[in-house]
């Protein structure tokens, strides 16, 4: 049908709840509040008791990453089932395009399946997998006319995908010129390297040797450089996976300091422990594999979760990539080979009801926080996507805090036979859940539409990432000092080139001729002043940009039209 | 005036561990005897403490003298720089040997043996610096180690394209010197996105020396630090940060020592006793006098910071890294600053920044100021108790110590050859009154009698116990264990091996023939492979 009305739920939004009818026309929510005037015939929803909360959004899913020739075994349509079945009515995928290719070609594919495939509205990143001279056109392009505000760039598998830091560095730079966000996987791939020449010379060939080859202080060292470079960049940081209390301890105190830097929980780290690796059954360590992978440390999900409570990390994905057994067993000689991935696309939304708001460490907005609006609002979907509030999106799932689940790989919804939270039991699930307008799941019956997901595009400078960058753009103001011109005596070093230079570059030599301001003798006058690029003169205004009506509340989409 | 035998009467005996009150008898460089009321041959010279400080010499463990810079030298020879250092009390130091990359490390250290012998006036030791890593490296660095008595190296994380090693090269050397008992050194810094700023400098107009210290911000020294940390964790190897500048890594590495890292920070006389807001002088004679790397920082608080971190234990040693160059070699850079000679004085000042930054402020005391002006770096080099100490059978390089004295440094007075000193006007309470070197005066009565080519080369031997002990108990107990599992015989999928489509995981260069054949029974032990 597509006109509904909730009655009688609790709202919840990340800043309040409160008790309110929901009318939805046409995939909208038309009007909140009580005694509304609808139509006659409209379905009726009773939520009463319940909270009635803007869906979830999945920020990290890789439904269709290419391995070997593989790809996982549930596809844009399993997953984005499972994803509902959960009470999660958008997913943002990754795009990897195979290193050397094309991205626009890579996006263009993922565009295809996802648009036949997914049955929830979906989003995409795009993985930078190597630096190539025409990266910043396809940046550009991917940016202004495909809808791409989010790139990821890999600090590991080396040789394959890795960046050096100078790339980095221009990446960061290019992107944070455009409006973009940048994301990183962070682990050191040089170091793992040589621990996995290691291992597998010592012997040992089994899933333990991921994740002994893969320690967390290797996380750790990556997420802090990533940082460093990011702050020099002046780029928004997005820290993809958060695995470890190392790397959340790193990004807790960054954004101490100041930096504007994003952490994201998944599912598995919130939910789970790497105990498992030492499983003697190999199938069921092998399905824990994923990278950074599961700290050994079992008090880690617990910490996790209280730093999501408090801010140190503020969304949640579940890097939903799931490898059959058979398909696993790829590696079942070499840990090297194990495809990586675990589940956790279904499973997200309850996994942080059950730990964090049933245990008292965050509150019901702050779930919605953590598992929607912040989603929205770093990739800048909100207020469409993450809030429930007039002209949003009806993506909305009635919330029973009560309701007891056990997960178990015999009743989800995925394509594999296994589950990584097998047994675990969760109190908190959706009981009805609605995505664009219409009821997907209702007294436990799943009714979704293959290909019925549409393609959200998102636009550049979202305000909760860049008006702070903004900002320091326009501070970061660096004047040289206006100094008489040295006039002693300069020792001679022409003889001398092929002596040891302890100085770096001959990079500084680049340009000597238009960079060189002539000295001033007169100090009375005024310093030189150069400004870097300021960030208002990019966003981009084009006419056959789709605007989208602001619904309610702040409008940061407006301003860009 | 010089005689072999001496007796130091009433001083006051500072140690790294105690003080007390004894007379000191010395022959042929040693220390003889030690305590009340020595019975000692007649006509012997006497010295009369009078209840001064006696204090074993300093050992300046990180210095550039004679530096060969594109075709020019350093303005300090190794004559000019240890009478310095004689000077300010530091009776030993350690010298940078660094070969041009691709050289041969033997022949340079050779080369460098061949000048200091001929013109040091006190003992001296080398490091080698490791510009570039291969296979004939390694067959040197071991040479070095067994027969030249040379135990640590230093790499570096920056000089992009000259000196800068990869985070693969770092885990291999780390490694290598982990096994032979070496200290590694780490020049900390991140070259890539130093490159990078530079450029960007430099295309914004900035030319003169700000933009040095614009280019290498201190998150950059933080990171490097922070990485190098990580890599010696992962090798379990020991290691040496050279010339700690900013809070931030200073930081890094107390927060690393709580962790239970092996891991030493060395801050210098110029981090201890100035600050980099020079760098915005107008005077570009003096600006360029500040250009080092990494830079001072433009914190001026950082330098109280750093004796308080010295002072707590979580910086262990401290150095000079003095390497001066003329204004007129600095004025090479005069249109690009990328292109100033890096290096600032500190050899002579060192102890003295010391004496007066942390002990008169009260932050230490006279046993923890021997401990990280001379006590650790002996232990660091495991020349200890041969120096760093006051003992029976130790080398007699002894300094009297006067707390008293106020001295104001300035380039007029001091004993090297620059026309600048970075520490110009300071005033600085405590200062040597009497230095013996190998035994000898060398400094008394406020003149300096330095003998040229008298300094020895003193071999240092690998594993020292200060930093090897942990190692080495680690070492036993890191022992790596496969998990005995049957077999998996379940269904495998059909793939693509090693296409060159997206696999995350490793690479083609491990070693699928070493693989153990998985064991089938259950019941049978698993087996057990231990690491190094």
């Amino acid at each position: 049908s597509d006109r509904l009305i909730i009655k009688g739920g609790k709202i919840v939004n990340d800043d309040q709840s409160f008790h309110a009818d929901i009318y939805i026309e046409d995939g909208i929510i038309k009007q909140i509040g009580e005694n509304l005037v609808v139509p006659g015939g409209v379905k009726s929803i009773d939520a009463y008791g319940h909270l009635v909360i803007p869906g979830g959004i999945d920020v990290n899913t890789s439904l269709h990453m290419p391995y070997l020739g593989m790809t996982p075994a549930d596809g844009f349509y399993h997953g984005t089932k499972a994803a509902l079945a959960g009470g999660t009515t958008m997913i943002i995928d990754h795009v990897l395009p195979e290193p050397g290719t094309s991205l626009l070609v890579a996006y263009d594919q993922w565009r295809e399946l996802a648009d036949s495939k997914s049955c929830c509205d979906y989003s995409l990143h795009v993985d930078i997998t190597r630096w190539h001279e025409n990266l910043t056109e396809e940046l550009e392009a991917l940016i202004k006319d495909k809808g791409v505000n989010s790139f990821l760039v890999f600090m590991a598998y080396k040789d394959k995908y890795q960046c050096t830091d100078s790339q980095m560095y221009e990446i960061f730079g290019i992107i944070r010129d455009l409006g973009a966000i940048a994301q990183v996987h962070a682990e050191n791939g040089d170091i793992i390297e040589e621990e996995q020449k290691r291992l597998l010379e010592s012997g040992i060939t089994g899933p333990e040797g991921h994740v002994l080859s893969r320690p967390e202080e290797v996380e750790t060292e990556a997420v802090y450089r990533a940082i460093t470079i990011a702050k020099q960049a002046n780029c928004p940081l997005y820290v993809t996976k958060v695995m470890s209390k190392g790397a959340a301890d790193t990004i807790a105190q960054a954004k101490r300091k100041g930096m504007v830097v994003y952490g994201e929980a998944i599912s598995a780290s919130l939910g789970t422990d790497g105990s498992h690796y030492w499983s003697k059954n190999w199938a069921k360590a092998a399905a824990f594999i994923t990278s950074p992978p599961l700290s050994q440390d079992t008090t880690t999900p617990d910490y996790l979760n209280s730093l999501l409570s408090c801010g140190d990390l503020q969304v949640t994905g579940s890097a939903h990539c799931t490898f059959s057994t058979a398909q696993k067993a790829v590696g079942k000689d070499n840990f090297t080979l194990i495809p990586e991935g675990t589940n956790g696309i279904e499973e997200r939304m309850s996994i942080i009801w059950d730990r964090s708001v049933t245990t008292g460490k965050m509150d019901e907005n702050e779930f919605v926080a953590v598992t929607s609006t912040n989603a929205a609002k770093i990739f800048n979907l909100y207020p469409r996507k993450g809030r429930v509030a007039l002209g949003s999106d009806a993506d909305l799932v009635i919330w029973n805090p009560k309701e007891t689940k056990i997960i178990s790989a015999k009743t989800h919804h995925l394509a594999i036979e296994y589950n990584i939270f097998e047994g675990m039991e969760c109190l908190g699930a959706p009981v009805v859940v609605m995505s664009q307008g219409k009821i997907v799941l209702e007294d436990g019956k799943l009714r979704v539409t293959e290909g019925s997901g549409r393609f959200i595009p998102r636009k550049t400078f979202p305000d909760f990432v860049y008006k702070r960058i903004k900002a320091r753009n326009r501070m970061a103001d660096i004047r040289g000092v206006p100094r008489g011109l040295y006039d002693g005596p300069v020792h001679d070093v022409t003889m001398a080139t092929k002596a040891v230079a302890s100085t770096p570059s001959c990079r500084g030599s680049s340009c000597p001729g238009k960079a060189q301001m002539a000295p001033l003798r007169n100090l009375h006058q005024s310093g030189f002043t150069l400004s870097g690029n300021q960030m208002d003169d990019h966003i981009p205004r084009r006419t056959t940009q789709r605007i989208v009506a602001p619904p309610g509340g702040r409008s940061n989409i407006t301003s860009l039209s | 005036l010089q005689s072999d035998r001496l007796l130091i009467k009433g001083g006051r005996i500072v140690n790294d561990d105690q003080s007390f009150y004894a007379d000191i008898y010395i022959e042929d460089g040693h220390i003889k005897q030690l305590g009340d009321n020595l019975i000692v041959p007649g006509g012997v010279k006497t010295i009369e403490a009078n209840g001064k400080m006696v204090i074993p010499g300093g050992i300046d463990i990180h210095t550039h003298l004679q530096m060969p810079y594109r075709g020019t030298t350093t303005v300090d020879d190794f004559f000019q720089g240890s009478k310095a250092a004689l000077a300010g009390g530091t009776t030993m130091i350690v010298d940078h040997v660094i070969p041009e990359p691709g050289a041969s490390l033997i022949e340079a250290f050779e080369r460098w043996r061949e000048w200091a012998d001929e013109k040091t006036c006190c003992d001296y030791s080398l490091h080698v610096d490791i510009t570039h890593w291969s296979d004939s490296t390694k067959q040197e660095v071991e040479t070095l180690i067994k027969e030249k008595g040379v135990n640590s190296f230093l790499v570096y994380m920056a000089y992009k394209d000259l000196y800068q090693m990869t985070n693969s090269e770092l885990y291999e050397i780390f490694t290598f010197l982990g096994e032979l008992g070496a200290v590694v050194q780490v020049h900390a810094e991140n070259g890539e996105i130093i490159a990078q700023e530079q450029v960007r400098m430099l295309e914004m107009g900035i030319t003169g020396p700000e933009g040095h210290v614009l280019s290498r911000p201190e998150e950059l020294e933080a990171e490097a630090v922070f990485r190098a940390i990580t890599i010696a964790s992962q090798t379990n190897c020991p290691l040496y940060v050279s010339k700690v500048m900013s809070k931030s890594a200073a930081d890094i590495i107390s927060q690393a020592r709580k962790k239970g890292n092996v891991v030493f920070g060395e801050p210098i006389t110029a981090s201890l006793g100035t600050d980099g807001t020079h760098y915005w002088s107008k005077n570009w004679a003096k600006a360029a006098a500040f250009v080092t790397s990494p830079p001072l920082s433009p914190d001026p608080t950082t330098p109280d910071y750093l004796n308080s971190l010295l002072a707590s234990g979580d910086l262990n040693v401290s150095g000079s890294a003095h390497c001066t160059f003329s204004t007129a070699q600095k004025a090479i850079g005069k249109d690009d600053f990328t292109q100033i000679p890096e290096g600032v004085n500190g050899i002579e000042e060192r102890m003295a920044v010391i004496w007066d930054k942390a002990v008169v402020t009260g932050k230490m005391d006279e046993n923890m100021f021997v401990a990280v002006t001379s006590t650790n770096a002996a232990k660091i080099l495991n020349l200890y108790p041969r120096k760093g100490k006051i003992a029976v059978g130790s080398d007699s390089d002894l300094v009297i110590w006067d707390s008293d004295a106020v001295r104001t440094v300035s380039a007029k007075t001091h004993h090297s050859a620059t026309e600048y000193n970075v520490f110009e006007g300071m005033e600085l309470r405590g200062a040597p009154l009497v230095v013996i070197c190998q035994g000898k005066i060398v400094l008394e009565d406020g003149t300096l009698h330095a003998t040229q080519g008298s300094g020895r080369f003193i071999a240092c031997t690998p594993f020292p116990d200060y930093a090897y002990k942990r190692v080495k108990a680690r070492k036993q107990l890191a022992v790596l264990r496969a998990v005995p599992r049957g077999m998996y015989d379940g269904p495998v999928s059909e793939f693509t091996p090693m296409s060159r489509g997206g696999t995350p995981a490793a690479s083609a260069r491990t070693s699928p023939t070493k693989q153990a054949p998985p064991i089938r029974n259950l019941h049978h032990s698993g087996f057990s492979l231990a690491g190094n």
